[in-house]
């Protein structure tokens, strides 16, 4: 047995990052006492929220039902994200989930596609991915299990309330033992000998102690910066958007799309995430390009329907905190850094941190191998997201300040190297470390009009004729295959509807 | 010279021997499919001995559709199960085989409860959790089940090849692809005076060989890369000691067990790689310490004086060159690098340079992007693998050399002694970028060379102790019943046509 093993966990902040927390934790550990201190006073930052493929094996972890969770957290089915005006007006592109097409030998499909293109075709790259093609038709089922069936390479995530995943998630941890705080922590006791927390205190004066705290608490840090002084990286000059104004609407426009849109604007650019019940509105932003007055006027301006609840203006700074564990404290979710939702990484990065958390658990000595691990991986992955958002920033299109900043700025070494390695003849090297696959790469690259002077020249070694009946089948059985669903409302209708589903179709 | 049209893929001269040429030979024919004009200059080295090679190169075996029994056939190959390494603390014998190692419980992996059974004071040693090790310590050996539901489904396998066939097999199949070759030798490397790029071979007879791209496969004397472009090499035998073997071959009328043995002797460590009616041996030692003569006989020990060939010496030489890729030029195998053999990675070595050339194939006018990608990979690549023979040497209990102190005392890189610390502290194995073996190998490795976890998983606590045993009784008896149950080296290898009725 483990000598010191971890008896009490104090997790600080509900929100979704407290509450997947806590009910992994309840879910995994064994004889630990896990407790959860939130206040209802304090505002989470959770609006409508939009997730990636991974969410689904996090259900998995904890047993959830599916069909269950999504009714009780008013959710859609998400295939992709729709990128508006990224390369000037009335411009589009999808980033799917999934792969395109199907490799020949060592060949990458992409690569034949490019010669395709360069000779011509106008077949767009989403014809050969159906998570693109369903989108489009605004369609959708489960994906098959049988690899032999073209349905099975269809990907998917969610859009839920975030609200109500946090509420449907403290259910779960509460069925499970985790005891809820009410309260607001009005101080952090430190350890004299080694600077480790001791204890945290409630405003009614109530001390709690824990061996392993987790901060939970946002942007501010509560633990990780406020008492143990972390320090934090700041990239806010390769991602200069600094607010964000949320604000909920009725239905209406494209009504129930199973995908995000995220539309590109004068200084920043605005999400749509649509709900069962209402559609999720947001406009982030750079203060320094855009008063707060003007970009609510901006997103009311574009909303599908009549506002559904007050804005609410969420302030914060792109970057990371030095190190998202430190002694006995392991930052999750925004204490832990803040990157924009423009790839729906949020949520996800609160999973890995439980993930690498799990994998790394430590006992009461803290031993500073695993606190090192734990910040190794927490650096590359979160660098590597980092470099994938600011390839939308950089490869623009479009004429305002913002934007030409944007343009002009200096990258990472490592997404320069990266857009040159493209650029030349379509070439993409993954690291393992990047929750961003090559499909998803090549989808954003090519979105944002990053196009190859060549192709992979051994694509010449194939038969040309051959190549174009194949890529012509290979579209019309994806077409066929998304044709046949039923449309993504008719799928919820039957599947995960809330009560208060509205039906505009 | 060919004539005609010029091919849209352009022309492709291949200068040295062995399986270095002829394997970048094979597999640049398939992948330009006749669309390049493919040639190789034959001025050596040739291929000699046997190889033991990893699980990989059956993968590419399949991209270039060589029929795997067609292959053992003619290269007296035998099937590896993995390598077992013995006396590297006198006494010590671990097997560092493919596959996996136990099987992952409540999410944990298996050698956090193997590592919590061991501090309750049990004493069985892993390789009893490792089927394909169980099965080659019988002499065992069957392909994998293509059923999950089987035990039989986790093993992987390599091969032992006799190095000199398996060249021609390759060099057979580069031909019937139009590969072009020539005997010949370098007389001179011909350099664009602006560019520095290679402008033309001139060989011995006259001949001016031009080319898009020139590989050089002449082994570690590097006549293209390391001789006429100066591209420097940064020497690894800081950190690792080996710098010379010697081999021969003698006859095995039995067939040996599916493993390549990795012995270590007080002069260095001994390889005997199975074929198909011989066994092939070498020495591993160190020139300043050890005289030829003396590792002749070192090496001799134990082998039958009948049949012996001729031993062979030469001269390693760890490191890898500065760049692989500069200009025109690619140099693949031997003159890109090279570590000692203690984990089969030479061949591997040629196979991933070729891969990345056809992932990265160049064309005249393409920037720089690719060249340096190709080159960043591969220093990545190289360095896991130098990494992984650095273990080995480490954690040696030897003390019986001078060689064995030289590789316990030497500077361990940063990666590996991060990697160390944690599998040390707490069994995390960690996987960087562009790693060659996976997590079962880095695991059998730590801790057959004693790397042992002074802590596990915390969540390995979980399972209650007695069902923990039990579990683990239990998969080691169904693990020791299927080895059991399957065909020996001898039937298996017959069961593919091969060995004489």
């Amino acid at each position: 047995m483990t000598p010191n093993p971890i008896r009490k966990v104090l997790i600080v902040g509900g929100g979704t990052a407290g509450w997947m927390t806590a009910a992994t934790l309840a879910k995994v550990l064994k004889g630990v006492e896990i407790t959860l201190v939130e206040s209802d006073a304090i505002a989470t930052v959770g609006v409508g929220e939009a997730t990636i493929p991974p969410i689904t094996t996090f259900n998995q972890i904890l047993g959830i039902d599916e069909a269950d969770f999504m009714r009780s957290t008013q959710a859609s089915f998400k295939l992709a994200i729709e990128f508006v005006d990224w390369t000037g007006p009335g411009s589009r592109y999808l980033h799917p989930f999934g792969g395109f097409g199907l490799d020949i030998e060592a060949l990458k499909f992409h690569q034949i596609w490019l010669k395709a293109r360069s000779e011509g075709s106008q077949q767009p790259i989403d014809d050969f991915n159906l998570s693109a093609t369903a989108a489009r038709m605004g369609k959708f089922m489960l994906p098959s299990k049988d690899p032999g069936q073209v349905l099975s390479s269809l990907k998917y995530a969610f859009h839920f309330d975030a609200g109500l995943y946090a509420r449907y998630l403290r259910s779960y941890a509460e069925a499970r033992g985790v005891v809820r705080r009410e309260g607001r922590v009005v101080d952090v006791a430190l350890r004299g000998e080694d600077g480790f927390i001791r204890s945290v205190t409630l405003d009614g004066g109530h001390e709690i102690e824990a061996d392993l705290f987790i901060d939970c608490s946002g942007f501010r840090g509560l633990l990780i910066e406020q008492a143990l002084d972390t320090g934090f990286e700041d990239w806010s000059h390769w991602l200069p958007n600094d607010r964000a104004v949320a604000l909920p609407c009725q239905t209406g426009g494209d009504g129930l799309t199973p995908y995000t849109r995220a539309t590109a604007d004068t200084a920043g650019w605005r999400w749509r995430i649509p709900l069962q019940h209402r559609t999720g509105n947001g406009y982030v932003y750079s203060s320094r390009h855009i008063s707060d007055e003007d970009a609510l006027a901006r997103l009311r301006a574009t909303l599908d329907g009549p506002a559904r609840a007050e804005p609410n203006v969420i302030r914060f700074k792109a970057g990371r905190r030095k190190q998202a564990w430190v002694k006995n404290c392991v930052a999750i979710g925004l204490s832990s850094g803040f990157l924009e939702p423009l790839e729906s990484t949020s949520i996800h990065m609160v999973q890995t941190g439980i993930t690498k958390l799990l994998a790394l658990f430590p006992d009461r000595g803290f031993d500073p191998v695993e606190i090192a691990e734990y910040n190794r991986l927490t650096t590359l992955q979160t660098e590597l997201i980092r470099d994938f958002i600011i390839l939308h920033f950089k490869a623009n299109d479009r004429p305002e300040p913002y934007w030409r900043e944007a343009r002009d700025m200096a990258i990472p070494e490592s997404l320069q190297r990266k857009i040159e390695l493209f650029a030349a003849r379509g070439r993409l090297f993954q690291s393992d470390y990047d929750l961003f696959a090559e499909p998803s790469w090549l989808a954003v690259l090519l979105g944002q009009n990053i196009r190859p002077r060549g192709y992979d020249p051994l694509v010449d070694s194939l038969d040309e004729q051959l190549v174009r009946g194949q890529l012509q089948r290979l579209a019309a059985l994806v077409r066929q295959t998304a044709q046949a669903l039923p449309t993504h409302e008719a799928f919820i209708a039957r599947y995960c509807a809330a009560p208060q589903f509205e039906k505009t179709a | 010279m060919r004539s005609g049209r010029p091919l849209p893929l352009g022309r492709v001269a291949i200068i040295g021997g062995g399986i270095d040429a002829w394997m970048t030979a094979a597999a640049l024919a398939r992948a330009t499919g006749g669309r390049a004009a493919i040639r190789v200059v034959e001025t050596g080295p040739e291929a000699s001995g046997a190889r033991s090679t990893l699980p990989a190169l059956r993968s590419f075996h399949a991209l270039l559709g060589l029929d795997e029994a067609a292959l053992m056939t003619a290269t007296r190959a035998t099937y590896k199960l993995g390598s077992r390494f013995l006396n590297w603390t006198p006494g010590a014998r671990h097997c560092e085989a493919f596959g996996e190692i136990g099987a992952r419980l409540e999410g944990v992996e298996f050698h956090h409860y193997w590592a919590r059974l061991r501090q309750a004071g049990d004493s069985a040693p892993l390789d009893v959790f490792n089927l394909a090790a169980v099965a080659a310590d019988l002499g065992r050996f069957a392909p994998p089940s293509p059923d999950p539901r089987s035990p039989l489904s986790t093993l992987t396998y390599g091969l032992h090849l006799d190095a000199g066939l398996y060249a021609g097999v390759l060099r057979d199949l580069a031909l019937s692809h139009g590969v072009e070759a020539q005997r010949g030798a370098v007389a001179q490397v011909i350099r664009d005076g602006v560019t520095g790029d290679i402008a033309a071979v001139a060989l011995a007879d006259g001949e001016r060989v031009e080319a898009e791209l020139y590989v050089d496969a002449t082994g570690p004397a590097a006549r293209l890369i390391g001789q006429a472009l100066d591209e420097p090499f940064e020497d690894w035998s800081s950190l690792l000691p080996g710098d010379r073997a010697v081999r021969l071959t003698a006859p095995a009328p039995d067939v040996a067990a599916p493993l390549t043995d990795i012995e270590a002797v007080a002069e260095g460590w001994l390889w005997r790689i199975p074929l198909q009616g011989a066994l092939d041996s070498g020495l591993v030692y160190r020139a300043d310490l050890t005289d030829d003569a003396a590792a002749l006989e070192a090496l001799s020990r134990g082998l039958a004086e009948d049949g012996r060939s001729e031993p062979e010496f030469r001269t390693l030489t760890n490191g890898r060159r500065a760049r692989a890729r500069v200009g025109n030029c690619v140099a693949i195998g031997g003159a890109a690098g090279g570590i000692e053999t203690l984990d089969a990675t030479d061949l591997h070595l040629i196979q991933s340079g070729v891969t990345r050339l056809i992932a990265l194939f160049p064309r005249p006018g393409d920037g720089p992007a690719a060249a340096q990608e190709y080159n960043r990979l591969g220093a990545a690549m190289i360095e896991r693998m130098r990494d992984m023979a650095i273990l080995h040497y480490r954690r040696s209990g030897r003390r019986d050399g001078a060689i064995w102190d030289l590789g316990r005392d030497a500077p361990t890189p940063e990666a590996l002694a991060y990697k160390i610390a944690q599998f040390e502290s707490r069994g995390r194995v960690v996987m960087y970028d562009e790693e060659t073996f996976l997590e079962p190998s880095w695991v059998a490795a730590f801790i057959g060379h004693g790397v042992l976890p002074v802590r596990h998983d915390p969540l390995a606590d979980r399972m209650p102790l007695d069902r923990m045993r039990a579990t683990l009784e239990r998969m080691q008896a169904i693990f020791r019943q299927t080895a059991e149950g399957l065909p020996s080296h001898e039937q298996a290898l017959a069961q593919v046509g091969m060995t004489d009725a």
